[in-house]
């Protein structure tokens, strides 16, 4: 896997084209960490890029349908970082599901639905957008977080 | 993702280190579980060498937890760095399993 970097204005400076195979979770991880530790982000930030990472792609390997590409772009600004997860599956957005109920016992504590719970708290924006038409078309889902 | 049991006066130690991440979770969830719920002792589980922890580890601990309740045998958890512990609190972990500083802390919370 070869990143794709460009500098040109507009365009995200890390783009990684990547295939539907959970060894993609980890490559896109040491990449975008590759990309952003010179840039000077946190040692806490950077934990919550990996994890918003890890749960975006592994949340999209599990339940995506007809999902044979996946691009990941990652972009920084000097104050936050810009992360997009695309795919070429058919129409699913993660970010409908709801929250899990808050919970105070262990009996009522959720066994899923915690992935994406930590994406939406773990981050200051984050949405999603199905792009294109007919065979082009993709889901995209675009996060921000805070370097701080 | 390295696991290692122990059984410290009738509770069982575990000690995990590397990334708690959705690849090393399926590797070790089974024999996590194997070697801590069968036993219906309290257990505390010590996350000081854990670097990374992601959803489906979390879920790990709480399904452990869980099952172990049912024997009526505690669970908590020791020892998390601040990248770690940050993702506990934000998933509310720690309004169900204790988590505290330290080994001793952890085995009076369980044997209480």
């Amino acid at each position: 896997m070869k990143p794709d970097r460009t500098e040109a204005d507009g365009e995200p400076a890390l783009v990684l084209n990547l295939p539907n195979h959970p060894t993609v979770i980890e490559e896109s991880r040491v990449a975008v960490v590759g990309f952003l530790e010179p840039l000077g982000v946190g040692a806490r930030t950077m934990n919550r890029v990996e994890v918003v990472l890890e749960e975006l792609i592994s949340n999209l390997i599990r339940h995506g349908h007809e999902v044979s590409a996946i691009t990941v772009e990652a972009d920084y600004d000097g104050e936050s970082i810009d992360l997009v997860v695309e795919d070429d599956g058919l129409e699913f957005d993660p970010l409908a599901k709801p929250d899990p109920d808050p919970f105070t016992s262990l009996a009522e504590a959720p066994l899923g639905g915690l992935g994406i719970a930590l994406v939406r708290r773990l981050t200051c924006a984050a949405r999603y957008d199905r792009v294109g038409a007919g065979a082009a078309a993709r889901n995209r889902v675009s996060v921000t977080i805070t370097n701080r | 993702m390295d696991m290692q049991f122990t059984d410290v006066g009738g509770v069982t130690k575990a000690v995990l280190g590397g990334r708690l991440d959705s690849f090393s979770v399926g590797e070790v969830e089974t024999r996590f579980v194997a070697n801590i719920v069968p036993k219906e002792q309290p257990a505390v589980v010590d996350l000081s060498d854990v670097s990374f922890i992601a959803s489906l580890g979390i879920r790990m601990l709480i399904g452990t937890a869980r099952a172990l309740q049912r024997s009526n045998a505690r669970f908590a958890m020791f020892g998390a760095n601040d990248a770690v512990m940050e993702i506990i609190e934000t998933t509310s972990l720690t309004e169900i399993i204790p988590v505290v500083g330290t080994e001793a802390e952890a085995l009076a919370v369980v044997t209480a």
